[in-house]
This record gives C-alpha cells, structure tokens and sequence, in this order.
C-alpha cells in the first residue's frame, strides 16, 4: 500500500514548468469606472438615448448661412460625472483630424458649448447609469 | 415500416423546429451581439438645430476712452452681422478683464455669455497698441490672442480687424468688417436728381464724396486688388465707363468706343474690365484689357445683354439678357459662347452677381405675377431661388466679400405729384432672409458696391 501511495505521489508530483502564463493585468491601482471607448452609450436603450439627444438639442444651435451646413456633423466623446452632469467634450478621434477645417471646428464647437451649456449638461441618464463616470458618444448634424 | 415512417416525420419536424429556431430574426441576434461587442455604432443623436446667434460678452478694453470706443466698433460690426448676440453691460458680474489674466469664468457663465473678449489699449498719439482675448467661456479657454501697432488715428479700422478675427475665429468664415461702400449719393428733386460718386466704410462711418455731381454717376465697381472704383459717368453728355483712382482722385476713360459703355465690372484677377457696349438697338458685353486697352467681344446676339459678372475663379460669367424674348438670367463661359438660361421664375431678371463664395447669384426680379420688385438669391445652377426682400422698388445687389450679406437699395413712392416722399437708401440683409437693416448714409443713397476685404 505504501509502494501505491508512493506511485501516486510520484504521478502527482511536477516534473515540467507550468503551461498557463501570468496575468499582466493583475494588481494595479483600480480604475474610474467608465468606459474609455464611449461604449457607455450602447448600455442606453434607443428610448434613452432618444431623451438624452432631445434634451440636448435645447441648447443646440446652427449658423444656417455657413457654408454647406447641411453637410456637417461632428461626433463627440462626452464625459458626465456620478451625477450625470457632463464635465467634459471633446471631438471624438474620428473627426480629429478635421478640425484644421475652420468651418468644421467652429461647427464642432457649437456642439461641445450646447453639451457644456449649464442648461443641457444636466443629462437625464438612466438611474442604472447614476454613481459612475460615463463615456458617451454624441453626433451632432444641423 | 408507418411506425418507421412516422418516426421519420417525427424526425424530420423536431429537425425542422430545430431549422426554426436556428433561424430566429437576424437582427436581435445581430444586437444582442452588438451591444456584447461595445455597441460602437451606438450614438446620441442631437439634431435639428436652431438658427441662432453666439452670445458674447465684449466689456470695455483697459486703457480708457479708446478702450472704449474700440468696444464700442467691435460691439456694433458683430451684433449688426445678426450672428451675435451681445450681453448685456448691465448684467456683468464685473466690468472688464485685463487682457493679460485668465479671467474668472464662474463670473461670466452666468450671464450667459458662451465668448468673452478681452483686451487693452496702451500708448497714445503715433503708436498705440492694441491687445486683445477671445475666451471659450464654457470650457474656460482662451482660443485667440492678438495684438497690433497703430497710429491712434487708425483706432477704427483695427477695431474693425479684430472683429473680423473674433468673426473668422468663431464662425469658419472671414469676416466683413473691414470693408468699404461706394455707393451714389443722391440730392434735389426727383426730376433734377444730382449724383455723385461717395465712399463709406460699411459701417457708414467716414462718409466722403468722391465727385463733384457735375455730372451723373452711376454703378460703381471696386478693383479686386487695387484702390480704383469702375464706374458709369455722363460726362460731357457722353456716357462712358471711366475708372476713378482713389489715391490721386484722377479720372480716365476706359477705352474709346463709339457706342455707350455701361454696367463695368473688374475681372476677379483685376487686369480687366468687362462691362456692356450699346450696338443699334441692342448691347453686347465686352471685356477690355487695362494693360492695353485692347477689347474683346464676349457677345453678339443681336438682343440687349447687360451686367456681366465673372464668377470668382473667373471661369464663367453671368448676364442678363432679353435673347429669350424678356429679360432673364444666362451663364456663359468666361471666353463666350455657349450661354444657357438658369433663371425661370415669373417675371423678369436684372443685375446678377455671382457671389464671392461661388454658391450663389443674387438678382434684381420684378414684373410677372408680383407688382413689386425683389431681392433674390440662386444657386448658380438656377435651382433654389429665394426671395430675401421685397418693395415698391429694390434692386442693385452685391455681396460682401465673404459672401454672406447682400447690400442693395430701396426707393421709396412719391407721396405727390411733386415727388414729395421718394427717396433711396441703402439696406443690408444676411442670405438667409434674415437680418435685414437700414445702411445709414447722409443723403439718399443707390448702386452700392462692397470692396474686398482690407480695401
């Protein structure tokens, strides 16, 4: 019995190094919660995102005798505080590379000051989307 | 075997529930898959906008009187474009901001204010400098700064500058502040009119007349690059296009044609005038070179073709013409030939000019199933005619330079046989329709022409 119970622990014993690889992910100072990539936005149903967009456009305004105006949009990257409130717009990295056109970034900034006007920053988010960071994703078209 | 048959259906229905099944809508299974992925064809969308202007806050610049008045210019020029909307003095929390600190933006959010100059006048007599701030109020930014040397004379036309830097800066679009008017002032009763040749700048301010009213004067055309204005004169009962050089005040002749020449305008590269050269019964439009004088023929259809306009790459030109029967709009290119109608609406068709930005002809029309006469605008292929004003008569449009403002002139009914009542002025409208405003000038006023920007 003890040569069988010495056999076992033999088998048992490790004879190779491990084949799984370390978690680089591991540890590390613990995040803000959020989602960097606006992806905040796709946990929103239509309805909500619907309410968010019309009230946002209260403060969303055009220069209609701009030039090709009717052809503009801009997407922007929205930041809200644990409140919902939002802190932070900037132009998402899509249209970055546009803003060296002055008519596209004085439309983009049009965009940002009706997200950052004290009377539309209040977003009504959801109450499943109040207590933390959001990262949502606007377009804004004429 | 109907046992090994019907276990067969049996079979073949729990597979075909199966194929059911697996068959379930594409498109819950294609979201449910989306939103696992991060949804990133989700967005927030904010449409619909409304038309309406930036509010801005302009407190007087530091360094007294001029401060002042430079605030003052800056104030009117944005909030006469309709574009702006100035704050109210009234509801600031503090007065100014030196141009050189940051200002306290928990200050000026309240008001409403979404931009925010700043600035400061020092120096005085032969050299004054002038620095200003344009703040993003919002985000709390500062988003232009300039500064310029002048003489204390100059005060007006830097005010005007910085306008138009605030203007270009905030709406993508040069400005049109520092700008002049040449227009033709009119005096004395309505049969015995005088009219002379003046200059303005768009704001109305620096009114002067250029002629002596010995003789008439009519439609007045700036040089694209150069202080000279194209215009139509009687002299010596002879009426001729002549070009007035602003510098020296001279005088001359634009070729030597036996007919009547009319209706000049400059070619966008300045080296040449064309313009309308009376033949019989009719008119063709021609174009003479300033170098050498040498002329060109540019129509001959045996009809009256009048007010020809280059587009502003110079490549094509619009006139108007009775070739059709009545007086409509037609577009040719630049060497002639190939004309074709683009204005269809009822009634007839005058004075086109091509807009500076190239999207749009404004018109004189009248007549047709309207009594009035009306300002309008179209697209150069004809399509989209807008009617911006309307009047007993309204006519003579051009554009500022950046395209966005048409300026024109109204005349008003005699109220009695003597003529009491009429009279002529000046009135500027945005493209849109909007905006539309009187242009202050000392006497009546008709024919303006806008000057390229910095002219």
């Amino acid at each position: 019995m003890d040569n069988t119970l010495e056999r076992l622990r033999q088998q048992l014993a490790q004879s190779a190094p491990p084949k799984s690889r370390y978690n680089p992910q591991a540890g590390g100072a613990p995040n803000g919660g959020g989602n960097p990539m606006g992806n905040d936005t796709a946990a929103l149903s239509a309805a909500q995102r619907g309410a968010i967009g019309d009230h946002v456009r209260e403060c969303w305004t055009k220069d209609a005798g701009a030039l090709d105006i009717d052809k503009q949009q801009v997407m922007l990257t929205v930041t809200t505080d644990a409140t919902g409130v939002a802190r932070r717009a900037e132009v998402a990295g899509s249209d970055v590379g546009r803003l060296s056109d002055p008519r596209f970034r004085a439309f983009a900034e049009r965009a940002i000051r009706a997200i950052m006007d004290v009377r539309c920053a209040n977003l009504p988010l959801p109450q499943t989307a109040l207590g933390r960071v959001n990262v949502l994703t606007f377009r804004f078209t004429p | 075997m109907i046992d090994s048959t019907n276990s067969l259906l049996r079979r073949r229905s729990i597979l075909a529930g199966a194929a059911g099944l697996l068959a379930a809508p594409v498109p819950v299974m294609s979201e449910a898959l989306a939103q696992a992925a991060g949804g990133q064809s989700a967005v927030i969308d904010v449409n619909r906008a409304r038309t309406a202007p930036i509010p801005i806050a302009i407190p007087d610049l530091g360094g007294g009187q001029l401060g002042s008045q430079i605030a003052g210019v800056i104030s009117n020029d944005l909030s006469n474009s309709g574009l702006f909307r100035l704050i109210d003095k009234a509801g600031f929390i503090q007065a100014s901001a030196s141009s050189g600190d940051a200002p306290n933006f928990q200050n000026w959010k309240p008001t409403g204010a979404q931009a925010l100059v700043t600035g400061n006048v020092s120096g005085s007599g032969g050299s004054v400098r002038v620095e200003f701030r344009l703040w993003d109020v919002l985000p709390g930014t500062q988003i232009q700064g300039t500064a310029y040397t002048t003489t204390e004379s100059n005060w007006r036309r830097i005010a005007h500058i910085m306008a138009d830097v605030i203007y270009e800066r905030l709406l993508g679009e040069k400005g049109y502040f520092d700008t002049r008017i040449v227009y033709i002032a009119a005096t004395g009763p309505r049969d015995r009119r005088t009219k002379r040749l003046a200059i303005m700048d768009q704001d109305s301010a620096n009114n002067r007349v250029l002629t002596d009213g010995s003789w008439l004067a009519l439609t007045p055309r700036f040089h694209p690059t150069r202080p000279i204005i194209a215009f139509m004169s009687y002299a010596n009962n002879r009426p001729r296009v002549y070009l007035f050089d602003l510098s020296s005040g001279r005088q001359t002749q634009l070729g030597d044609f036996a007919g009547m020449t009319f209706a000049p305008r400059f070619a966008p590269d300045g080296n040449s005038v064309i313009m309308a050269l009376s033949n019989g019964g009719g008119s063709d439009i021609i174009s003479v070179d300033l170098g050498s004088h040498a002329s060109r023929r540019l129509t001959q259809s045996g009809s009256i073709d009048v007010s020809p306009c280059y587009s502003p790459d110079g490549s094509q030109i619009v006139f108007a013409s009775d070739r059709g029967g009545d007086q409509q709009i037609y577009v040719m290119g630049s060497g002639g030939g190939g004309a074709r109608r683009i204005s269809f609406g009822s009634g007839r068709y005058a004075t086109p000019v091509w807009s500076p930005r190239g999207d749009l002809i404004a018109f004189t029309r009248y007549g047709g199933d309207q009594s009035n006469f009306s300002i309008g605008v179209m697209r150069p292929d004809g399509s989209g005619e807008r009617i911006l004003s309307e009047g007993w008569d309204v006519e003579g449009p051009t554009f500022a330079p950046n395209g966005r403002v048409l300026m024109f002139y109204r005349e008003s009914r005699s109220r009695d046989p003597r003529g009491g009542g009429f009279g002529s002025q000046l009135v500027s409208v945005d493209i849109t329709g909007f905006n539309e405003r009187p242009v202050s000038t000392p006497t009546d006023a008709s024919d303006p022409a806008w000057s390229p920007l910095g002219a």
